[in-house]
């Protein structure tokens, strides 16, 4: 019986593990490799990286796709079947058993990090100190009230036509765009807003809200307007007297320390604008522990699972530098260098097997 | 008979190639009063040159070219210092697009600087707003008219170089900037705020209009910092050299800067009089200055810009394309004796090259699209003569060498005036260029020399039915093709990891899908297919070399394509306009492979 059972699951494996499911999905992984690379000309990474590789299915000028992850998943699969089920283990062929090992890691690495990946920035002039992370894409609608009552919904769970609830007044999103282009009305001092495509960069993407409010006090009931880094958000009296703002902003995360910036230092190449390298020099405030620290090009920190690095540099309205670095937490960072120190090892190995062979 | 065809027909190839070598030129030859000039430091784009180098980058930004009117490009940036009322009358500034500035269209599209300057008048609120603006916010049209704009910047910064020591009303003995300068604050204070008809005497008038015109050619050099030559003395140790203006208005003068200047007016003087003779004796002592100040002595490696100067007037690339060439020749000739030991030549020449460039820049000669041409060129040249080395197959070396041919001229394509070029911040580490880049260039080489190997192997049996090579050597070739693509999986795998974790600690992630990163997976996943289907049995001998020949266009879609989209954090390699040539390239191999193909179809059963 249990022979029976064993001799099933290998069948099975050995099935699954079959080397034409690798040969068939290849190409179309390739495929959707140049069409996902083609298609950020004009949608940005983000965009791109969400409906090619990061989706099961995606549809395509009407037809329905397999998507990154399914096919990935599917030569995984098929990776880790032929490796347990089909191997045969000999020394000539250890060469390729590491190969595939070193694959079977790296995607695993791959699917640790896509389960935990957070990316976000801390934009941080001379002397500001900040304990949150602003994320590139999530945004929340905020609504704070005069005695600091805040709650947040996620954007991309507002539903058109669908009222916010647990509130004292009735909040309908109108229309949603996660991309929008603001146009000033003339004369009016208001805005409206127009959905549009996504830009390349997703950070200059602005999302934006039209909405209704009723059961607010008479005069305050109508339709409103707001949008990322909106500048004097609309005030809704609610019938109770308390006074609300509704304000779209990037989603925050806090870290469980403090990030201070002492100097940021752009040094040149001599006699250029060009610069040569991009260095912050930081204070981590970690409860009653402060020590500093250097984030350089290529140099970055790693701390409580945390990993900052030098991403870029802006000047605010005033002129003075803002140093944006980028925080990053994923758990499957090691993956990759354990696996190319094996795929190294791995397909080193096999290439002198093959040309002793051929000698 | 057909042997004799196949030979020809290699000949006409071989013949046609000398068509692309007018675009691989040598330096032109300078007059020998030059040769001092041409050789002055000069510390411009982050690094210290040759003035020589400096002249082609300069000329290059504003031309699109290293030569103009029958003139080295030296020679224009002398005749721009020293004359520039003639120089503005020369047709220099290149407009693509003359429709954005209602120019006259002409072939070359070259204009002068007052046609350019008066066609970007109506402009010049748009300009202002664009001087503001990031460049990433431009759009087609505004990069163009911005490129125009900044090149009229350069071109301008050169003309007025030297205003400080010319004569201020064209006149040999007449007034200078630099001699009337001490009456500056006398006339600033007599005739501020004063207008010229206000004024009686005609003394008063001659004052206010000289004046006048010191205002002007000091606000021309203000900022005038472009053409850095002069010796900066012990307050400026991070800039070596600085400017004639900087030594004048900028309070950055030393004696030795004082004696150049003192130099340069005899030059001015000279020129003038058309004693170039004296003129370049001048240049040679002004050299002489530069090198034995003591401070300047301190910053200066003399052998690098020795070195540089070689390196700039023979131009190895142009050498190295012409020895490839009689290799090529050579091997038609069935001189393959010859062409091995020629080819071995090469290979050095190629080799020094590459050192002499490592010297130069201190790091690993990878950085550009142009070097990692250069340097993928040597190691597909190397390969194959190894290999055709072990196999006794010298008919690759042929292969070879117009594989080595065509990636030499087309990194000539990717020189803008001067090829030695400091890198941008993230790519400024020694160590990922020496490990990840270089792994990766040498896997693209061998994923040429495959493809090359492949086309190679389709043409075998119909080289052995004439009997034109032996049965061993084409066994011996022919497997040597599955081997070789292991060796470019594992490279282009390895780089590309290596790649990824560059990206962890430069970036915070290993993978973004990234265009540059998806084109690296997809030579890894190429080459990867195409092993699997081999060994699963799927590809058989034939289209296994077809798919290895094939190999080509995945590593130019990788190696070029992914730059012109535009997009993603790799944007130092962002390059435009090489679109269609790369289609072209693309379905030309397509079509080569086909025909190959068919060869190989027809001859097949026979061997």
């Amino acid at each position: 019986m249990m022979s029976a059972i064993t001799g099933r699951i290998v069948r099975t494996g050995q099935r699954l593990g079959c080397p034409d499911i690798l040969f068939w999905s290849m190409p179309w992984l390739m495929i959707l490799l140049v069409m996902g690379t083609v298609a950020q000309r004009n949608m940005g990474l983000y965009d791109t990286q969400r409906i090619y590789f990061s989706s099961f299915f995606f549809s395509w000028r009407g037809l329905f796709l397999p998507g990154g992850y399914l096919v990935i998943a599917v030569m995984a699969l098929n990776l880790v079947c032929k490796f347990i089920f089909s191997s045969v283990w000999t020394w000539d062929k250890a060469g390729i058993h590491l190969t595939h090992l070193a694959v079977i890691i790296l995607l695993s690495g791959g699917l640790l990090t896509a389960l935990s990946m957070e990316e976000g920035y801390i934009a941080l002039k001379k002397n500001e100190q900040k304990s949150y992370v602003t994320d590139y894409q999530d945004r929340v609608l905020r609504i704070e009230d005069s005695q600091g009552n805040i709650i947040t919904v996620d954007f991309d769970d507002l539903q058109k036509d669908q009222a916010i609830e647990n509130l004292p007044f009735m909040v309908t999103p109108l229309r949603l765009c996660r991309h929008s282009h603001i146009v000033p009305i003339p004369d009016d001092g208001k805005f409206d807003i127009k959905c549009t495509s996504p830009l390349k960069d997703s950070e200059q993407n602005i999302a934006g809200m039209v909405y209704r409010i009723d059961n607010a006090v008479d005069a305050q009931n109508g339709i409103y307007t707001t949008f990322e880094n909106r500048q004097g958000n609309d005030d809704i009296i609610s019938r109770d007297g308390n006074i609300y703002k509704l304000i779209i902003h990037r989603r925050e995360r806090l870290l469980p320390f403090a990030i201070e910036l002492q100097s940021f230092n752009r040094p040149v190449y001599a006699g250029t604008d060009m610069a040569r390298d991009y260095q912050s020099r930081i204070v981590i405030h970690d409860g009653a522990v402060n020590w500093p620290a250097l984030i350089t090009m290529n140099e970055p920190l790693r701390y409580k699972g945390y990993t900052l690095y030098q991403a870029s540099t802006w000047m605010d309205e005033d002129g003075e530098a803002v140093s944006v670095l980028s925080v990053v937490t994923n758990r499957g960072w090691i993956f990759p260098y354990i696996a190319g120190i094996l795929l190294m090892i791995g397909l080193l190995y096999h290439l002198i097997i093959r040309l002793r062979m051929r000698r | 008979m057909k042997v004799m065809k196949f030979c020809h027909l290699c000949f006409v190839l071989t013949l046609i190639l000398p068509i692309f070598l007018p675009s691989v030129t040598r330096a032109g030859t300078l007059p020998d009063a030059m040769k001092d000039f041409a050789a002055w430091p000069v510390l411009h784009e982050g690094r210290i040159k040759t003035l020589d180098s400096f002249s082609r980058s300069v000329l290059y930004r504003i031309s699109g070219d290293t030569k103009v009117n029958g003139m080295t490009s030296v020679e224009w940036l002398a005749m721009t210092l020293f004359d520039p009322a003639a120089s503005t009358l020369l047709p220099i500034i290149r407009v693509d697009r003359v429709d954005l500035l209602t120019l006259e269209e002409r072939k070359p599209p070259l204009y002068t600087m007052n046609e350019v300057m008066v066609a970007l008048r109506p402009h010049q609120d748009l300009l202002m707003a664009l001087d503001s603006m990031s460049p990433d916010m431009f759009t087609a049209s505004q990069k163009r008219l911005y490129g125009v704009y900044a090149a009229i910047s350069v071109y301008n910064q050169i003309l007025q170089g030297f205003s400080a020591i010319l004569a201020l009303d064209g006149q040999e003995n007449s007034f200078t900037y630099l001699s009337a300068r001490d009456r500056m604050t006398m006339l600033q204070e007599k005739y501020k705020g004063r207008e010229l008809h206000e004024l009686t005497s005609d003394q008063d008038k001659e004052e206010f209009l000289l004046w006048s015109r010191l205002l002007l050619i000091a606000e021309g050099g203000r900022d005038n910092i472009l053409f850095r030559f002069i010796p900066a003395g012990v307050n400026n140790a991070s800039e070596p050299l600085v400017s004639l203006w900087e030594t004048i208005d900028m309070g950055k003068g030393s004696p030795t800067a004082s004696r150049i200047t003192g130099m340069l007016s005899e030059m001015v003087s000279l020129w003038d009089q058309g004693d170039l003779t004296a003129w370049g004796e001048r240049a040679a002592k002004i050299k002489d200055i530069i090198d034995s100040d003591p401070v300047w002595r301190l910053h200066h490696t003399p052998l690098k810009l020795k070195l540089e100067k070689l390196y700039v007037s023979i131009n190895p690339v142009f050498w190295l394309i012409v020895i490839y060439m009689v290799v090529a020749g050579m091997m038609i000739a069935g001189k393959s004796h010859v062409a091995k030991w020629l080819c071995a030549g090469g290979l050095c020449l190629h080799m020094v090259m590459i050192s002499i460039r490592i010297y130069i820049l201190l790091r690993p000669p990878v950085a550009t699209l142009y070097e990692t041409l250069i340097f993928a060129s040597l190691i597909v040249i190397l390969c194959i003569w190894i290999i055709s080395s072990r196999t006794g197959n010298y008919l690759l070396l042929l292969g070879g060498a117009l594989a080595a041919i065509f990636l030499l001229v087309l990194s000539n394509g990717f020189v803008q005036g001067d090829s030695f070029n400091v890198l941008v911040a993230v790519l400024n580490t020694d160590f990922w260029l020496a490990t990840h880049v270089i792994c990766i260039v040498i896997g693209y080489a061998l994923c040429v020399t495959a493809a090359m190997t492949g086309h190679f192997v389709l043409v075998l049996p119909y080289l052995q039915s004439k009997n034109y090579i032996h049965k061993y050597i084409a066994r011996n070739t022919s497997i040597l093709l599955l081997p070789m693509v292991v060796a470019a999986l594992f490279l282009t795998s390895v780089g590309t990891l290596l790649g990824g974790i560059w990206a962890d600690q430069s970036w915070g992630r290993f993978w973004g899908w990234d265009p540059k990163e998806n084109g690296a997976l997809l030579i890894v996943l190429w080459l990867a297919w195409i092993l699997h289907g081999r060994v699963t049995g799927h590809f058989k001998k034939q289209i296994f070399a077809i798919m290895v020949a094939l190999t080509n266009i995945p590593v130019a879609l990788t190696w070029f394509g992914v730059n012109l989209l535009g997009v993603g954090l790799h944007s130092y390699g962002f390059i435009s306009g090489i679109a269609y040539g790369l289609a072209t390239f693309c379905v030309l191999q397509c079509f080569a492979v086909i025909g190959l193909a068919l060869i190989y179809r027809k001859y097949a059963h026979v061997t």
